[in-house]
């Protein structure tokens, strides 16, 4: 969870602070460096809050209406390997409810996550969903307007096999049609399911590549479980989910887009975007294989001018002329 | 007032709201507690409380208001039961446990990804375990790009109209639209919203990487219900393309337009190339598709497909025919 940044916010650290009180009740004896790791924060910001608690209590602020919690050692000084004891927790010794978006967010995710192939425990999503519902209390109203559509589109027959083979670590025979009408035939030793922004995709290692793959699965034409176990070599490097989306590599390439095919930069990872005037887009974006762009340039003709690889407009050019070879011939 | 000063003051406010098993007059809280004895003047001290009460509100804190807290009526007077405050007790299975940690790793590059992680401190603030490790063969990441999302969601919870400029596909300005917001949905990577377009009276679907600028809620919460039957993902759908209505014969070249074979509903092997039948709904939609191709594929049949394949090679070639 250190993916998520600490909120700096007041109401940020408040959070912290109501939670911190009973999980160290929870997790009695635990070291300043510990609650520090847990919580995502430096030592410091975390002793700050401990000497923020324990000056915090009851109205009257005497010493039995304080919160009470020993971090320090025997001469008084706070050192990182301190046990930290929760004595007197005032009316913080357990944590708040939900807030709307809390429920929203872990009601939501469960949801989606059963409609999300794969090899996790759908009766525990049920249970689980169900226990946090009743914990939640009215904030479960807050999920009622949010959802995250997932379209596998993977073939019934494709799906079962995936699920399969990782639910028991074997290997997969697959045909696969790449994102640019290439068919192959692999073996491959499945890691796991990654689903981002609603496509689902089968993370492997692929034999005939010898390194990491992600293969979309509704690409997959068929499926086949193998006898094999899986090996994936321990030095495979999984997808970096930090980045959100599959960004392609490779040099980028300018553009300029009309009105009418703006949705090109909502629909492609782009490394910049401006408005060019007249509702037209100036964007750069990463090209992974140059094939894939003249396919584009077909397609929208005029509407897209390419603005620093000439070569690339003139290929679609020629494209396009032997493709109209064949209708006059006809 | 630094941040360490507002969340002392904070849950220092917090506190005396728990502290007694009545409710709390303000007066009470102005005289109690430090920051709101050094407020310069009570028109400061109302300012300061009623963002802190809504600050704690907005955290899930069930702050109960009381009329005539003092015994004389009306004088407001506020209360926050031990009870309500406190999450009840949750145990989770280990499995319980993966897929809840699973699911609040789902918003990790979102705008609900600190609420997901608070989630989770609270969950092992009761001593729930097993909410971070182990992997399950799965992961799930659903991204946010619109800083103003929060406000939007926020929209939604509470009920409240929203404004915003929009720029619809192939427009070159943008226009302001007000909308009821029923509900937010992501699909295939793209957040829509769902609602009530005012101006044009009906149902509207909204992407919201087209909403230029922020969004701004509007007028009284609880504004508006939302319809029973709504069907969000019925409604995106409908903004798709419809289901095939017509049938086009092709040739396409051997090991070439795999993609296009898989939805083929028959497949006539040739020599040198094969003949194929797709089905499809829109002329010019299938089109587009087919010129990505180039020479690998040719329209047989019908000819306004055909007719529309031609024009947009031409065009593509830089014969311009449109």
């Amino acid at each position: 969870m250190s993916a998520v940044r600490p909120d700096t916010t007041a109401a940020g650290r408040l959070q912290r602070l109501l939670a911190l009180v009973p999980w160290l009740r929870t997790h009695d004896g635990t070291t300043v460096v510990a609650a520090a790791e847990h919580f995502g924060v430096s030592v410091d910001t975390l002793v700050e809050d401990l000497n923020l608690l324990i000056v915090s209590g009851l109205p009257g602020y005497g010493p039995d209406q304080l919160v009470d919690i020993d971090f320090f050692d025997d001469e008084g000084e706070i050192t990182v390997s301190n046990p930290i004891t929760v004595i007197e927790p005032q009316t913080l010794a357990r944590p708040l409810r939900f807030s709307p978006d809390e429920a929203a967010a872990l009601l939501v995710a469960l949801r989606l996550l059963a409609t999300v192939p794969g090899p996790h425990d759908r009766g525990a999503i049920a249970s689980a969903s169900a226990k946090l519902e009743k914990a939640a209390g009215d904030a479960v109203r807050a999920a009622e307007g949010l959802a995250v559509l997932v379209d596998a589109g993977a073939a019934p027959a494709v799906r079962d096999a995936v699920e399969s083979a990782l639910a028991s670590g074997r290997q997969l025979h697959i045909v696969y049609v790449g994102a640019l009408d290439d068919r192959t035939e692999r073996d491959v030793d499945p890691l796991r399911i990654v689903s981002l922004d609603g496509r689902v995709y089968l993370e492997a290692w692929c034999h005939r590549a010898e390194a990491m793959r992600t293969f979309r699965l509704d690409r997959i034409e068929s499926a086949e479980v193998l006898a094999a176990p899986v090996a994936v070599p321990s030095d495979a490097v999984p997808l970096d989910l930090q980045r959100g989306v599959l960004r392609p590599e490779g040099a980028p390439v300018t553009l300029l887009l009309a009105p009418q095919v703006r949705w090109i930069a909502e629909e492609h990872p782009v490394d910049a975007v401006e408005e060019a005037g007249d509702g037209r887009l100036r964007v750069v974006l990463p090209l992974a294989d140059e094939r894939w762009l003249v396919r584009l340039l077909l397609r929208h003709g005029s509407a897209i001018e390419v603005l620093d690889r000439p070569d690339l407009a003139e290929r679609a050019r020629a494209d396009a002329l032997a493709a109209l070879a064949a209708y006059s011939a006809g | 007032m630094s941040q360490r000063d507002r969340t002392e003051r904070l849950l220092n406010l917090l506190f005396a709201l728990m502290a007694f098993q009545r409710p709390v007059p303000k007066s009470y809280l102005r005289e109690s507690i430090q920051a709101y004895q050094d407020s310069p003047s009570d028109e400061a001290f109302e300012r300061m409380f009623e963002r802190d009460k809504e600050e704690l509100r907005s955290m899930g804190v069930p702050i109960i208001t009381v009329e005539g807290a003092d015994g004389a009526g009306g004088v407001e007077g506020y209360r926050v039961a031990a009870d309500e405050y406190a999450l009840p007790p949750v145990e989770l299975t280990p499995e319980e446990a993966a897929v809840v940690g699973l699911a609040a790793r789902v918003w990790e590059q979102a705008a609900l990804g600190p609420a997901a992680q608070s989630a989770v401190r609270k969950l092992e603030a009761l001593g729930v375990g097993g909410l971070v490790e182990g992997p399950v063969g799965v992961e799930t990441r659903v991204a946010t790009a619109e800083p103003f999302f929060p406000v939007l969601l926020e929209a939604v919870r509470t009920r409240r109209a929203v404004r915003f400029d929009y720029r619809k596909g192939g427009d070159a300005e943008p226009g302001t639209r007000h909308v009821q917001p029923w509900g937010a949905t992501s699909r295939r990577g793209h957040w829509y919203l769902v609602g009530h377009d005012v101006d044009r009276g009906a149902g509207r679907v909204f992407r919201l990487s087209r909403v230029v600028g922020g969004v701004t809620a509007v007028g009284p919460a609880g504004a508006f219900e939302r319809p029973a039957d709504l069907d969000v993902a019925a409604m995106i759908a409908s903004a798709e393309p419809e289901p095939p209505t017509a049938t086009a014969r092709l040739t396409v070249r051997k090991e070439r337009g795999n993609a296009l074979r898989r939805r083929a509903s028959q497949v006539t092997l040739r020599t040198d190339a094969d003949e194929i039948e797709v089905p499809y709904a829109d002329d010019e939609r299938f089109a587009r598709e087919l010129v990505g191709m180039g020479a690998d594929v040719v329209v047989l049949d019908p000819p306004s497909l055909r007719d529309a394949v031609v024009r947009r090679l031409r065009a593509a070639a830089g014969e311009e025919a449109r």
